[in-house]
């Protein structure tokens, strides 16, 4: 690779750290503005009590639950999209696997954050752990969520390594020089720092895919292991972590693209790329479509003194206008919208995610609601309205996944400079692929 | 390393300092005041649950001026089966009362000093009747036998006490047919994480150790070089 080539890629990927300009800044001052209105409300809930919320003793899971489930799925797919895509060597994914790891962790930090906010006394958290009952599917959930917590930040950082070496090198005068420096490890690029990396990053993206899907089954199981109607089913699990993908390849898409415009990345990050997410996309949702058929139509069938009210209320009852909104408008619709050959693929992309992440999250809602709402004695249905302090936490945390990513990227390149180079040739490409050959090489050094 | 160290001081203190104050201003912690009732503090016991010493057990004593009761333990032809407990109920003038509900307790210690019933009988025209009863556990048995009352004939009540030497053997409930499986499962999983965990920090510390020896030999090079 000359280097010209190489510092057009430095120089791109590098430009916004340190710089703001008036849109960043009205981004972090509006974003900032919406998580300080979030963190004031739960404040005000822990001094208040759980009373402020719109949960009640027949609904007591409610928008916590479901934004808890949705943004931890949201962060598997951006997980799982630079995973695999690194995992079968698809030399497209260069420029996009840093904001899809990023999106992962932001959406995973925010996430787990909801289970502390639905227990309304968070200090009691401690007591899941001194008094941790490991039948409970809550303590597999603690475990599952902060090894996958662990596992995504780590898998953020390696690939970082070489591409924080390069921002030592190019900001050798700044203030953060020496956290960069402490961070880069001495990176120089050797042959045998390339090995330890390839197979560090091999590893990792091995691993996380079993524990992206663990963590997700272990939230679908949280409802499964469950008596009751609609949660209690065997297919929860894989339709939970297909949800998941789905809607984390549709934030990974929305984050590429609005990265993409606002710093400039045209050149990097073309149509092709978002036609091979849409791809992606339409591949999992179809996928969820057949998973939720064969789930309805097998509960429907047998019509369970359990899960055919449920089902009643669903299909034609107080949950129809969600249910069908986000059959039609969140789920068929965008895929076929993602589908249509032709111009503007990348409008289309961006519109198709957009639907397809408020449909996912209204197909949790219902899930949630309607499943605790249901009276499993004779009694009447519960009902769930939120207040405007579970509004105001839920904005406030869906803005906080474009603040962390807006800053974080502020501090660190927006692009695998080292990973493009690979793919250009510059560098030597690691076996990402084949595991034990790395860690043959690896042992035998 | 000293600025480290105070650093690192400064937040684990700052870090209990807002655990400590965080516990006073949540709203479960403060004492609830009921209206028209005194202060009930949260860690209070809750009705029904009073911590205080229990009191002495109260004697028991049959009303007096009514019927009679005496209550006598044998042992049975077979020993191995329980014991005889007999009752013989009699009017103040010294009848037997035939046709009368004896109920039969064992005076027991559950939560406070309290009576189980361990059966009851009618008696027959000597106005005797008996049960049979293998205790649960030996030693001193307080027994009361109780007759409620018939027509004219106020209740009344017998206690005796015995040693039980022979007891019933305790029930063991069969283990479900997958308990082994379930007590395993959490060791399995728990060593399934530490893998994981393990798998983690391998990849982590293998890599920077990788790639910080790497960087400290090519140094070394240049040095020498």
């Amino acid at each position: 690779m000359d280097r010209r080539t190489h510092d057009r890629y430095v120089e791109r990927a590098m430009w916004p750290i340190g710089r703001g300009d008036r849109f960043f800044w009205i981004a972090v001052v509006v974003l900032g503005a919406l998580v300080v209105a979030g963190l004031g409300a739960w404040v005000y809930q822990i001094k208040n009590g759980l009373w402020v919320t719109g949960l009640n003793q027949k609904v007591s899971w409610g928008f916590y639950i479901i934004n808890c489930v949705f943004f931890i799925g949201m962060s598997y797919g951006g997980a799982m999209t630079s995973a695999i895509l690194r995992l079968t060597n698809a030399k497209w994914r260069a420029p996009l696997t840093r904001l899809a790891e990023a999106t992962a962790v932001a959406a995973l930090l925010v996430g787990a954050v909801y289970p502390l906010i639905d227990m309304g006394r968070p200090d009691r958290f401690f007591n899941i752990l001194a008094y941790a009952q490991v039948g409970s599917p809550v303590v597999w959930d603690v475990v599952a969520i902060s090894t996958y917590m662990v596992a995504s930040i780590v898998f953020l950082y390696l690939p970082l390594i070489p591409d924080l070496a390069i921002t030592r090198d190019s900001l050798h005068k700044s203030k953060l020089a020496p956290i960069y420096r402490v961070l880069a490890l001495g990176w120089k690029g050797t042959p045998g720092q390339e090995r330890s990396l390839a197979r560090g990053v091999g590893i990792m993206a091995i691993l996380i895919i079993p524990l992206a899907v663990s963590v997700h089954s272990v939230l679908a199981w949280l409802f499964a292991v469950t008596a009751r109607g609609g949660w209690h089913s065997t297919i929860f699990a894989p339709l939970f972590v297909l949800a998941a993908m789905l809607s984390g390849v549709a934030a990974v898409i929305l984050v590429i693209a609005a990265f993409r415009k606002v710093y400039g990345l045209q050149e990097f990050i073309t149509a092709r790329h978002f036609r091979y997410l849409s791809y992606l996309m339409i591949a999992l949702g179809a996928g969820y479509l057949y998973f939720m058929v064969s789930e309805y139509l097998t509960e429907g069938y047998l019509a369970d003194q359990a899960t055919a009210p449920l089902l009643e209320q669903i299909f034609v009852g107080t949950y129809s206008p969600a249910f069908w909104g986000f059959t039609i408008v969140g789920l068929v619709f965008p895929l076929v919208l993602a589908a249509i050959p032709g111009r503007y693929a990348i409008a289309r992309a961006c519109s198709a995610s957009l639907l397809v992440i408020g449909g996912m999250w209204l197909k949790r809602f219902l899930i949630v609601v309607p499943g605790m709402a249901e009276p499993v004695m004779p009694w009447d249905w519960g009902r769930y309205a939120p207040s405007w302090v579970e509004i105001a936490i839920t904005l406030g945390s869906a803005a906080a996944i474009p603040l962390i990513l807006i800053l974080f990227f502020r501090f660190f390149p927006v692009m695998s400079v080292h990973e493009m180079e690979e793919v250009e040739g510059g560098a030597p490409e690691p076996r990402g692929v084949v595991l034990m050959p790395t860690l043959a090489e690896g042992a035998g050094k | 390393m000293k600025r480290k160290i105070l650093v690192f001081a400064a937040a684990l203190v700052a870090t209990l300092a807002f655990i400590v104050a965080g516990r006073g201003l949540l709203p479960g912690s403060v004492q609830l005041r009921v209206p028209n009732s005194n202060t009930i503090s949260q860690n209070a016991p809750m009705p029904g649950h009073d911590t205080t010493p229990q009191q002495a057990p109260q004697p028991i004593v049959a009303p007096p001026g009514g019927s009679r009761v005496a209550l006598a333990v044998t042992t049975g032809a077979k020993p191995e089966l329980g014991y005889i407990v007999s009752a013989t109920v009699t009017s103040p003038a010294g009848k037997a009362v035939s046709e009368a509900t004896v109920r039969f307790y064992d005076v027991v210690d559950l939560f406070g000093q309290r009576e189980e019933l361990i059966g009851s009988g009618t008696t027959d025209g000597q106005g005797n009747a008996s049960i049979s009863y293998l205790p649960a556990s030996g030693g001193t048995h307080q027994l009361v036998a109780r007759f409620a009352g018939q027509g004219s004939l106020s209740a009344s009540l017998g206690t005796t006490t015995f040693e039980a030497k022979v007891t019933a053997k305790p029930y063991v409930v069969d283990q479900p047919p997958l308990a082994g499986f379930s007590r395993a499962v959490p060791y399995a999983v728990g060593l399934l994480v530490l893998a994981v965990w393990g798998l983690i920090a391998f990849s982590l510390f293998g890599t920077a150790r990788g790639v910080v020896a790497t960087a400290n030999t090519t140094r070394r090079k240049g040095e020498t070089a």
